[in-house]
């Protein structure tokens, strides 16, 4: 390839980034103002909440909130595009009033990724495996099991899978104590480099880990099939039974690799999905994670927060679809080709 | 809708779960329950000295001595008298009344109000707590300079003092109450609150720890149900309240918590603005069964249509007001007489108005689970009579702007408000502009409900509603407020410029055992206080009637939606300081109030002064 139609396409996909993420940060940040109710009428039903009168809750949020919800719209929009191009996404206004946006989301994402990232990718292999053994085994019991349990369990909200299982286990059967399912460690471990943090830790991704594996597996394994049958029907599988390939041969090498081809996108973007976390699953588990993060900016109506932990799973979206289109072509000799010819 | 099918499912699962099992049964024993005393703190005033121009009443107020912060340093009036000057820079509405504080010893601080209100008397004795000298003395000293010495509030140099403060980032929290938060204990998950053992009746209360779990009715539901928390007022669902109620050891506390829903017509639009229509639709709604629906056994139908509480009309209406009280049971076929006077037509099924059927729609918030059901059933209920109405359903952060600009036809909302307890704060809510600009008719831009505040009183005459309002909170006497409050109540019942449907009462679990014992029966009268105003959990903790059970590990779990880290200050003035996300009993056990009011008795009990007085000037 010459450098010059290289440098063209990386070009191109630059400008296309770039646009991406100016739509998305304008469309988020007109958005976010359009929902009715600011800060200040949000922290206002808070406090009346705790016993104030209307009048002095009122008094009392406009006091302690530094925030001019009565900006120029203009303003804060250029203001906004401003720090977005200095790869600055803002302090935040309510939660914590000064604090960088980013470091925030940095502090949050590492238990986000921890707690999801794993059980995607276990999902994701569980998904690969059942929708191929579903596959070869089609019209059989095995099949139809298979066939059944991933429909059924990529139709179950993950909050309603979370409630269950805190409910069955912590409560119903009594297996392990609520505690030990709530938060990212336990209150008695110290966070450090130790065996006892790591392994507290360890503990407590359990339970949000098992309801993202349940909730994914059967959304890859029923699409798995789905692709595995179409290349079981292929020509070239029968070519390949001709010449007396081993089943074991045709299932590695011509099914499951041409199947999971397709896969291999959606799942980079679901990875990409990752850094807004599960916002009702971190919710239920108290998992202090990027999701609780953006649940309680939308519930005080933190705009630079909100604007922040999209704009950043934006960003994180368009990386893993880069990614997945280099795997793509990593994957498929056939996209190297196009690309060459 | 999702999360109402999974709780009950669980909710049967959980039972299931716990019939059977016979430790529960052996967790039933409630123990011997403690004692309190409910007496009014109020002592003879002495006649006032020298007071600042303008002052009509002095109030005195003793804190109780030796009490210390957690720093090792004595809790003192300059404490108080700081916020006061806080709340003067701030130019806090409650400076509109004052007219000086002064810190007269160590432990005495009086006050110098131009007028005095419950409300004003509320902000004095139980709203304001504080925070240390020794993180804010200078603060504090350098505000009263200012005041003292007649700048103004709204300058340059009390603008800059306000900076600082706000900038001040101390590292650790410092407290009065028995307990103070342990910084190192604060996760996203659970926070610890040790015992201050200088602290106010430290010495009283048995218990070592506080430990406050992260969370509302979604996260605390487990908790409860596996003996993890011993407290909280979270709102539980009716299917909650049968899981929870399955525990032996759990007994529910069932109070009036002053607040409730109602059905508002926008009456800008025809034929909402005749009252013979509003008056129809009360006619109509069963609202027993609105309740039930709603909120289970924690709703109770409004009686007497008053306009406020039923559990403040025996103490501030007449009998002969209340016998005049128009209850509006329900009557169809009187519904139907008044429609059709109104000019409506039954065609068919259909009730139409102008030619056209009868078609409106019922916005409701979708976040307050018992508002939407509440608003589906009083749908329900009026389409089985003929209206075609669907309900919209909105975010709670959305009822303020939605109520302010009138964007409703008919809205499901609260009629009953509580905070100060007091009938002219519901009647003002439903009446006048109350707080989001619920009625604005007189307003050159949007009038909200818009009901007419020229109205006539039940003997003839033409009353202004917002005058009548003002009557009914003026000064510390209820006798003459009384007089407009009943005039209020009887305009309200014939109006009925919102139609009440129901009050919620609480359903807050509290555990007997394993870790706490003594509470009170539920018969004590300190349950007739609001839960949200004068929590009656604080005043047993903070009063040393709670005590660990036998065997316990001496800890007290409750539960609140704190701030999670890293979002908060230990600066108690911040925008967001810890103390603000905090809620009962884990605010009041680490900066407790000078006074709770008790319903039972009418009047202020100490908590950290130990009395007060009120002496009129002149």
């Amino acid at each position: 390839m010459q450098l010059t139609p290289l440098f063209t396409l990386i070009g191109r996909a630059l400008v296309r980034t770039v646009l991406m993420l100016w739509l998305v940060a304008s469309v988020t940040f007109l958005a976010i103002r359009a929902l009715p109710g600011n800060p200040v009428d949000v922290w206002v039903q808070e406090l009346q909440g705790t016993g104030l009168s209307a009048e002095d809750a009122r008094e009392q949020a406009t006091r302690l909130l530094k925030i001019d919800v009565d900006q120029p719209l203009w303003t804060q929009y250029l203001d906004y595009l401003g720090n977005l191009a200095r790869g600055d996404l803002g302090d935040s206004v309510i939660l914590s009033p000064g604090t960088p946006v980013t470091d925030m989301l940095g502090e949050r994402l590492l238990w986000t990724l921890f707690s999801i990232s794993f059980a995607l990718v276990i999902g994701f292999l569980i998904g690969l495996y059942l929708g191929s053994l579903a596959a070869y085994r089609r019209g059989t019991w095995v099949d139809r099991l298979i066939t059944n349990v991933s429909a059924l369990m990529s139709s179950i909200p993950a909050v309603l899978l979370g409630i269950v299982l805190t409910f069955c286990v912590g409560v119903a059967w009594d297996l392990v104590p609520i505690q030990s399912l709530r938060g990212a460690y336990s209150p008695d471990v110290q966070p450090g480099f130790d065996l006892d943090f790591i392994l507290s830790a360890l503990a407590h991704v359990i339970a949000p880990g098992i309801v993202y594996i349940l909730v994914s597996f059967g959304t890859w394994a029923l699409v798995m099939r789905s692709n595995a049958l179409s290349v079981l029907a292929d020509d070239h599988v029968g070519q390949a039974r001709a010449r007396g390939l081993s089943e074991r041969t045709i299932r590695v090498a011509f099914v499951q690799r041409n199947a999971r081809l397709p896969l291999i996108t959606g799942f980079a973007i679901s990875m990409g999905f990752v850094v807004s976390g599960s916002v009702l699953v971190e919710r239920i588990f108290v998992y202090p994670g990027v999701g609780q993060l953006l649940a309680d900016a939308l519930a005080r109506r933190d705009y630079t927060v909100m604007q922040g932990v999209v704009v950043a799973t934006t960003i994180t979206v368009l990386l893993a679809t880069a990614i997945a289109d280099a795997l793509y072509g990593w994957l498929d000799p056939r996209t190297r080709i196009e690309q060459h010819a | 809708m999702l999360r109402s099918a999974a709780v009950t499912l669980l909710a049967l699962v959980t039972l299931a779960a716990c019939s059977d099992d016979p430790a529960s049964d052996a967790e039933g024993d409630r123990g011997e329950a403690g004692t309190l005393e409910l007496v009014s703190a109020e002592i003879e005033a002495e006649p006032p000295g020298d007071v600042a121009e303008g002052t009509r009443y002095v109030v005195t107020v003793n804190l109780t001595p030796g009490v210390e912060w957690s720093d090792g340093t004595p809790l003192t009036a300059q404490d108080f008298l700081g916020q006061y000057d806080i709340l003067w820079a701030q130019q806090a509405g409650l400076w509109e009344s004052l007219t000086d504080v002064r810190a007269t010893s160590e432990t005495q601080l009086v006050f110098e109000a131009s007028e005095l209100s419950m409300n004003v008397m509320r902000q004095i004795l139980r709203s304001n707590q504080t925070a240390a000298s020794s993180q804010f003395g200078d603060i504090y000293t350098r505000l009263n300079q200012l005041r003292t010495s007649g700048a103004d509030p709204a300058g340059p140099e009390v603008a800059a003092v306000l900076e600082e403060l706000d900038a001040m980032a101390p590292t650790d929290p410092v407290a009065y109450g028995p307990f103070v938060i342990d910084p190192s204990s604060v996760t996203a998950q659970q926070m610890r609150m040790v015992k201050n053992d200088g602290g106010f009746n430290a010495d009283k209360i048995g218990f070592d720890r506080v430990d406050v779990a992260w969370g509302q009715t979604q996260q605390t539901v487990p908790l409860i149900l596996q003996d993890e928390l011993d407290y909280t007022t979270d709102a539980l669902t009716p299917s909650d309240v049968q899981a929870v109620e399955a525990k032996p050891n759990i007994e529910l506390i069932r109070t009036p918590l002053g607040t409730g829903t109602g059905l508002w017509f926008n009456e800008s639009i025809k034929p909402f603005d005749d009252k013979r229509f509003r008056q129809a639709v009360a006619l109509v709604i069963d609202r027993e069964r609105n309740a039930k629906v709603s909120l289970g056994d924690a709703g109770k139908p409004i009686e007497h249509m008053a306009g406020f509480s039923d559990t403040y009309v025996g103490d501030w209406l007449s009998e002969d007001v209340v016998a005049a009280l128009n209850p509006y049971e329900r009557d169809e076929a009187e519904a139907t007489r008044l429609l059709e006077e109104a000019g409506l037509v039954k065609d068919g099924d259909t009730w139409t108005y102008d030619g056209e059927p009868l078609a409106f729609e019922i916005t409701a918030p979708t976040d307050f689970p018992d508002f939407l059901a509440s608003g589906k059933d009083v749908s329900a209920q009026l389409n089985e009579f003929g209206f075609q109405t669907q309900v919209r359903g909105i975010p709670a952060a959305n009822r303020p702007d939605t109520i302010l600009q009138g964007r409703y036809e008919a809205i499901l909302d609260f009629s009953l408000v509580s905070a100060p307890e007091h009938p002219a704060t519901s009647l003002d809510w439903n009446m006048a502009a109350g707080f989001f600009g619920t009625n604005n008719p007189e307003s050159e831009g949007s009038k909200g409900l818009n009901w007419p505040w020229q109205q006539q009183a039940p003997d003839g005459t033409e009353v202004y509603i917002p005058d009548l309002l003002a009557e009914a909170v003026a000064g510390l006497d209820e006798e003459p407020q009384q007089a407009a409050v009943e005039t209020l109540a009887q305009i309200f019942n014939d109006q009925l410029p919102v139609i009440p449907i129901f009050e919620r009462w609480t359903t807050d679990p509290i555990a007997h055992g394993p870790r706490v014992t003594g509470w009170l029966a539920s018969d004590h009268p300190v349950y007739e206080n609001n839960q949200a105003n004068d929590p009656y959990v604080a005043m047993q903790l903070l009063g040393g009637v709670l005590r660990p059970a036998e065997g316990a590990d001496g800890s007290f779990h409750t539960s609140a939606a704190y701030a999670q880290p890293p979002n908060f200050s230990w600066n108690y003035y911040a925008g967001n300081s810890m103390y603000n996300t905090l809620t009962t009993p884990s605010y009041h056990a680490t900066l407790p109030p000078l006074m709770w009011w008790s319903n039972a008795i009418d009047a202020w009990v100490a908590c950290v002064a130990e009395s007060y007085s009120v002496a009129e000037v002149g």
